[in-house]
């Protein structure tokens, strides 16, 4: 059976369950590279171009790691858009492209485009065309819909965990899932917080369409997927939450200009709110320290509120 | 309404006629100056893209000379050019600028609110006064990028270091003045008749061309790029463009800017390196640059603001072509704390390589 590598970055962390059932069901072994280490990192850094982001640094160490352990087959998706008359950032566009250039030329790169701009009919139809490379007709529709289902069940399984709030401290974490999910460059930060009894929310679960209607907390549409999801997660937890952070990579500029109107929204809602910025030298204590000082100011206005309203 | 604008090159000279015809009064603000990014940066988002922050403090500047509104162009991504508009708007306001915005792109849902900004831009109801000064506008338009071109011919083989610069500025300030199409062209006509005599005509030598492409802005305002053009026509290189402001706007502005028919030749030439558009620009300095690697160019230049993600994709794949072709590339990031001694030095270095490798095939 013939082997193909999915890089552990990126969108692997909203769609892994998508993708690795998919090309499973096509007949393929998914090798998926482990959890980003220090030795990621650095080949990542090595063969990029300085002014990448610091997810895009980790993903092609990701890609050089399966490289580097005899995979000769990896799936980076061209993906455009994700929803109807949304884009994501420019550089999942160009991905697959600056991959190649990066790679020996006889690793093959599976480059689906998905480009789900015109809906999602469309974006079902460019992942079916792409599976018919491999199988029949039959075969992919089968694939595709043990896949979709199977990344249904965890997106529920992830709405269910979330939507228990905590009796204690509620903490949403606004940014994109490939920081909030990779405990490398987040410094474990979520599984910290969560041994503190803090419960986390994050925006992963935010793929279903339903929610995205909702825009009243801005007046120009957002037209980054990955910004309307901060936005909705932010729309629906508004009023249950104690606190939120807003983790962003280091030298993203999108992310710094959503960072001003969820600040703005945060701000006008009185909700406490933290920013962190990560890049490739933040320490995890550095940022275990201002975390737990913001959970220490949190906590305080927490029991104060309690206090209040008992004694009055 | 007193309207002013952001800087992108020499555009102020079309736009203030394009306000006066709407019936508005143009407050240009004064040209780029570190004082304008200070502005700008002051309070802007650390880390966004340079042009966010100068274009903000073109604002900032605008309104400190008494404008009551802003006008800015928007748009619908990929990049976020589309979104600096709305972002530069709260901004103003949180730091207490009382003003109107206008945002001028294709509406999205909102179309009442697009038709009453469409009222007020269209003040002036008189049809054929707008019809008559939005063609003066193009000719503008036209005219200045002709100026310009002729000035990057020009500059390396004139005779007194420096005399084409001036001449441009007194050309450009005679278009601001002039009211009809006809006297616009004429500038123009008289010009190159002019630049004969300050050009040196027993120069035998060969001038090294180069291309400049890369993110739009950074390419066009010079006081991001550092005066990237007359530095290097100084050093006796002659810069070839490959982007017009005009095509630019018209297109940024009014038409669907994935169109296919804009896309497929891009992706055309591009083909091997990038299989298609990538956001901002990054589709066009891949493909320019294999266009120009094909002709007979001696170096192509690649610009961008840091952080700036379809040129860093571009950035990427450039050594490829670079090697593939073998013609030397060089891709400049271009930041907020850019150093003019460094810059200038990198440029020189890049001249010498072209020279070297120019002279040593003639
Ligand atoms: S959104 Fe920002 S962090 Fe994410 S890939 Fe794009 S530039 Fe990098
Ligand atoms: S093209 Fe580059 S500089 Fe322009 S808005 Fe996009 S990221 Fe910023």
């Amino acid at each position: 059976m013939s082997q193909i590598g999915i890089p552990r970055a990126l969108y692997y962390f909203q769609y892994n369950r998508l993708w690795q059932t998919f090309l499973g069901e096509l007949g393929f072994q998914v090798v998926i590279s482990p959890e980003t280490n220090r030795e990621i990192l650095n080949m990542g850094l090595l063969s990029s171009v300085d002014g990448f982001c610091l997810p895009m640094k980790i993903y092609m160490g990701h890609v050089q790691y399966l490289v580097k352990n005899g995979i000769d087959r990896i799936f980076v998706p061209q993906i455009i858009s994700v929803r109807k008359k949304e884009y994501i950032c420019p550089n999942f566009m160009g991905l697959p492209d600056l991959i190649a250039q990066s790679v020996p030329s006889d690793i093959e790169i599976i480059s689906p485009t998905v480009d789900g701009r015109k809906g999602r009919k469309k974006l079902i139809g460019d992942y079916l065309s792409f599976g018919r490379i491999f199988a029949p007709l039959e075969r992919v529709k089968f694939a595709w819909e043990k896949a979709e289902q199977a990344q249904a069940e965890y997106d529920l399984f992830c709405e269910n965990i979330t939507s228990i709030m905590a009796p204690k401290i509620n903490l949403l974490f606004l940014g994109p899932c490939y920081l909030t999910e990779d405990p490398f460059l987040n410094g474990d930060l979520i599984n910290e917080l969560d041994s503190l009894g803090v419960h986390v929310i994050t925006q992963k679960q935010m793929n279903s369409e339903a929610i995205m209607e909702k825009q009243s907390l801005i007046s120009k549409p957002l037209f980054w997927s990955g910004a309307k999801e901060s936005f909705d997660t932010l729309n629906l937890y508004l009023d249950k939450i104690d606190g939120a952070v807003i983790v962003s990579p280091f030298g993203c500029g999108a992310q710094s200009l959503v960072n001003v109107l969820l600040n703005k929204c945060l701000q006008e809602h009185g909700t406490p709110n933290l920013e962190l910025y990560l890049d490739e030298h933040s320490s995890s204590i550095g940022i275990q320290t201002r975390i737990e000082a913001f959970i220490d100011l949190l906590e305080r206005k927490h029991y104060h509120e309690n206090n209040l309203s008992t004694s009055g | 309404m007193k309207i002013t604008f952001p800087h992108l090159g020499n555009s102020y000279i079309a736009i203030e006629t394009l306000l006066r015809t709407l019936g508005h009064e143009p407050i240009t603000p004064p040209l780029g100056t570190r004082k304008t990014l200070e502005l700008g940066s002051k309070i802007s988002p650390e880390h966004t893209c340079l042009p966010f922050k100068i274009i903000l403090g073109n604002m900032l500047e605008g309104i400190s000379q008494g404008a009551d509104t802003v006008m800015m162009i928007g748009g619908w991504g990929p990049c976020r050019l589309g979104y600096y508009g709305e972002i530069q708007r709260i901004l103003l306001e949180e730091s207490g600028n009382d003003i109107e915005f206008i945002t001028l792109e294709v509406p999205r849902k909102d179309y009442n609110k697009a038709w009453s900004t469409m009222r007020k831009v269209f003040s002036c109801k008189n049809l054929g006064a707008i019809y008559k000064g939005c063609q003066l506008t193009k000719a503008k338009m036209d005219v200045l990028e002709r100026l310009e071109n002729l000035s990057l011919y020009c500059r390396p083989r004139e005779k007194i270091p420096g005399a084409i610069s001036s001449f441009l500025d007194k050309k450009l300030q005679e278009l601001r003045q002039v009211s009809s199409i006809k006297d616009c062209y004429l500038i123009y006509e008289n010009s190159e008749k002019e630049l004969e005599d300050l050009i040196n005509p027993n120069n035998k030598r060969r001038v090294p061309r180069v291309g400049f492409l890369g993110e739009i802005y950074t390419v066009v305002e010079p006081f991001a790029n550092l005066n990237i053009e007359t530095r290097l026509g100084h050093l006796g290189v002659e810069v070839v463009r490959t982007i017009s402001l005009w095509e630019w706007l018209q297109d940024h502005i009014f038409k669907k800017i994935m169109g296919k028919s804009h896309i497929e030749p891009l992706a055309k030439s591009a083909d091997g390196y990038l299989r298609g558009f990538i956001g901002g620009h990054g589709l066009e300095s891949v493909a320019h640059s294999v266009e120009l690697a094909k002709s007979n160019l001696d170096g192509i230049i690649h610009i961008l603001p840091l952080s700036c993600n379809p040129e860093i994709i571009a950035q990427g794949i450039l050594p490829k072509i670079s090697s593939d072709y073998e013609v030397p590339i060089m891709s400049l990031v271009i930041d907020e704390h850019a150093g003019e001694t460094g810059f200038q030095t990198r440029l020189e270095a890049f001249v010498d390589l072209m020279e070297r490798r120019l002279y040593a095939r003639v």
